[in-house]
């Protein structure tokens, strides 16, 4: 049955080519065919969901359960969860109708997820967070809670969750008949970030057991897995990467069982490199810039938190997929001291919470395309690189403007 | 010295709105007055901010309310201003009818009460108030039953308010809306009207303030235009 619709679907592939098309059009002639495939894999399915860290957590535990020699099926990040994971699926199916795969590793969106859950038969499931953010989207944490939840009930073998998030712990005491794994920080590391990590409700104490974020020091952090302390060096500076690389650490332990090889792990992690928007740096035009997506308002303080004191060269741009930008003025903005340029169709908004809270602003340019030409063309900053900060919208609209790879 | 009092902030700044006591804070400094912010307070403060937060912790904000009752009644019968937004604004009401079945009393600082409604409205919600046209956002899930002989803080210019006609209440000098976020921050008009009551001698023509104001203007009017409302 699934490999007759695999074979349906690799033949829409030399028909219609990538994209999400091909998903579509699979899912609605052969409905069955995105469960059946994602329940059939040797090794299982494993879902990473949470309010943040998803896409960061599901690239390193690909990476590492393939350097423990496993082949993994996983999908890129899209809006529609299920066409995206489709036209994946048809990109990997070979012409006989096979899958070069031993497991699948999905991120998913926890409405998407939800949606889909009830077909799927995941072994594990992962959960990064409970943020209070997305109330654009789901209103309020609670009902985030109720999504994650749906999915997290779905796992037959093992839920890894966030020991240091309180509303996950509520959650996972309901669990009766799968093995809880738990990652988290020290006491040292939350010390460290007065803030919190952005958690809806933080947990009163710390994990006693499970995969513990000792330390963390810029993009190098220090983790106890299974009694060793892993040196591995994070794809980008904070905190939030180091409990994204906890979580990994903890789900492929219980993936990979026996044969996990903690060195091999660090290895993985530390081999993985920054990706556009988190942390890394690019060359264009001649300068060096750092671009910071911004995705949600715990994310936003955690990246500004981040960043070196007394850059001098800034540009924040909000766009219109920041539908009231008012939910943004909880955080404080007010250690980036100086901006040079705000832009965005949301750039008036934006710039009102920056002025309230001391920040001094050079210059207001809501075209986008005006604003990054003008910011680039600035002689190189005094102190560090030079630094965009923006959400999704305006993080696409600049790749095009500036020709970089979607 | 002026004192914003914040009134539980870690459950009712949900939307940013209890934002609005910096606001006011932060222009009376511009304005060459000494203030500060707090979220407690045993002697009278001079402006209360009270925000919104989701509906999971309604109980919990009331009850706090109604540990403050005796305070607040007592801090605007001596000349405090108020502004509440969203659940903050019902839970000063004379209650919340959460659904058929449940009621949560308030404390009745403003007439009328919150109602249930089938749908919630998230959304542009721009005001015309004695202050000005106010332009905002709304997101609630609820409609409130204003008694006709009451005042409310202004009529529905775009968008649901109270029930698609009028917007909020005010009693003396609290006023209550269904305008959430740092409203006061794209509508100063409105927070100077609050802090000129308050403080004699206010006057917001500092160089700072009018650069924010100009900001707050182009964002109104950025607004208005895509709603087709004239500019200002
Ligand atoms: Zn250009």
């Amino acid at each position: 049955m699934v490999g007759r619709l695999v074979r349906v679907a690799a033949r829409l592939r030399k028909r219609g080519g990538g994209s999400a098309v091909p998903g579509l059009v699979v899912n609605s002639i052969a409905p069955g065919f995105l469960s059946a495939t994602l329940n059939g894999f040797r090794d299982g399915l494993v879902i990473v969901t949470g309010s943040s860290g998803k896409s960061t957590t599901t690239k390193m535990l690909v990476a590492v359960l393939e350097a423990h020699g496993m082949r993994v099926f996983t999908n890129p990040s899209t809006a529609n969860i299920a066409q995206g994971i489709t036209s994946a699926l048809i990109e990997r199916v070979s012409l006989v109708g096979t899958i070069d795969a031993d497991i699948a590793v999905l991120e998913m969106d926890e409405g998407h997820g939800a949606l889909i859950a009830q077909r799927l038969e995941p072994t594990t499931v992962v959960l990064t967070n409970v943020m209070t953010d997305q109330i654009d989207r789901f209103e309020n944490s609670e009902k985030v809670l109720a999504m994650l939840g749906t999915i997290a009930s779905r796992a037959s073998a093992r839920v890894v969750t966030n020991g240091d998030d309180a509303m996950l712990e509520e959650f996972a005491a309901t669990l009766t008949s799968v093995t809880i794994d738990r990652f988290g920080v020290s006491k040292r590391v939350l010390a460290a970030n007065p803030r919190g990590l952005g958690y809806a409700r933080q947990s009163g104490s710390r994990i006693v057991a499970g995969t513990v974020v000792a330390a963390v020091d810029g993009a190098s952090a220090v983790i106890d897995v299974l009694g060793s302390s892993l040196t591995v060096t994070l794809p980008s500076r904070g905190a939030h990467y180091a409990v994204d690389a906890a979580a990994a650490l903890s789900a492929s332990v219980g993936i990979v069982g026996a044969r996990f090889d903690a060195a091999t792990a660090a290895a993985a992690i530390s081999a993985m490199r920054p990706v556009f928007g988190r942390g890394e740096v690019v060359e264009v035009r001649g300068r060096r810039v750092e671009f910071v997506l911004v995705q949600n308002p715990a994310s936003f303080q955690l990246n500004v938190d981040q960043l070196p004191a007394g850059l001098d060269q800034v540009l924040v741009a909000m766009g219109s997929d920041v539908r009231d930008p008012s939910y943004l003025w909880p955080v404080d903005l007010s250690g980036l001291t100086r901006v040079t340029t705000v832009s965005g169709s949301k750039a008036y908004e934006i710039a009102l919470q920056l002025e309230y809270q001391d920040v001094v602003i050079d210059r207001i340019q809501p075209d986008l395309g005006i604003a990054i030409d003008d910011f680039l063309a600035l002689p190189d900053p005094s102190v560090g690189v030079k630094t965009v900060i923006f959400s999704a919208d305006c993080m696409r609209r600049i790749r095009t403007h500036l020709g970089l790879a979607q | 010295m002026i004192t914003v009092l914040c009134v539980m902030p870690e459950l009712l700044n949900v939307n940013g709105d209890a934002e609005n006591a910096s606001v006011l804070a932060q222009r009376a400094r511009w304005a060459g007055f000494d203030a500060r912010v707090v979220t407690e307070t045993t002697v009278r403060p001079d402006l209360v901010v009270v925000g919104s937060g989701v509906d999971a912790t309604l109980g919990q904000v009331a009850s706090g309310l109604r540990l403050m009752s005796n305070d607040l009644w007592g801090w605007l019968a001596d000349g405090s201003a108020l502004l509440a937004a969203g659940t903050g604004f019902e839970l000063l009401s004379a209650g919340v009818q959460v659904s058929a079945a449940e009621w949560i009393e308030g404390l009745a600082l403003f007439p009328g009460h919150a109602v249930s409604a089938n749908n919630r409205v998230s959304d542009d919600l721009v005001v015309d108030t004695p202050f000005g046209r106010l332009i905002g956002y709304e997101n609630h899930a609820r409609g409130y039953s204003l008694p006709p002989d009451a005042s409310a803080l202004g009529s529905v210019m775009v968008g649901r308010g109270n029930d698609g006609r009028s917007e909020g209440a005010s009693s003396g000098a609290a006023f209550g809306t269904h305008l959430t976020g740092p409203v006061l921050a794209k509508n100063p008009g409105f927070a100077d009207f609050l802090l000129a009551r308050v403080l004699p001698g206010y006057h917001p023509d500092a160089d700072r303030t009018r650069r924010v104001d100009h900001i707050a203007k182009a964002a109104r009017n950025q607004i208005a235009a895509r709603l087709s409302l004239r500019t200002e």
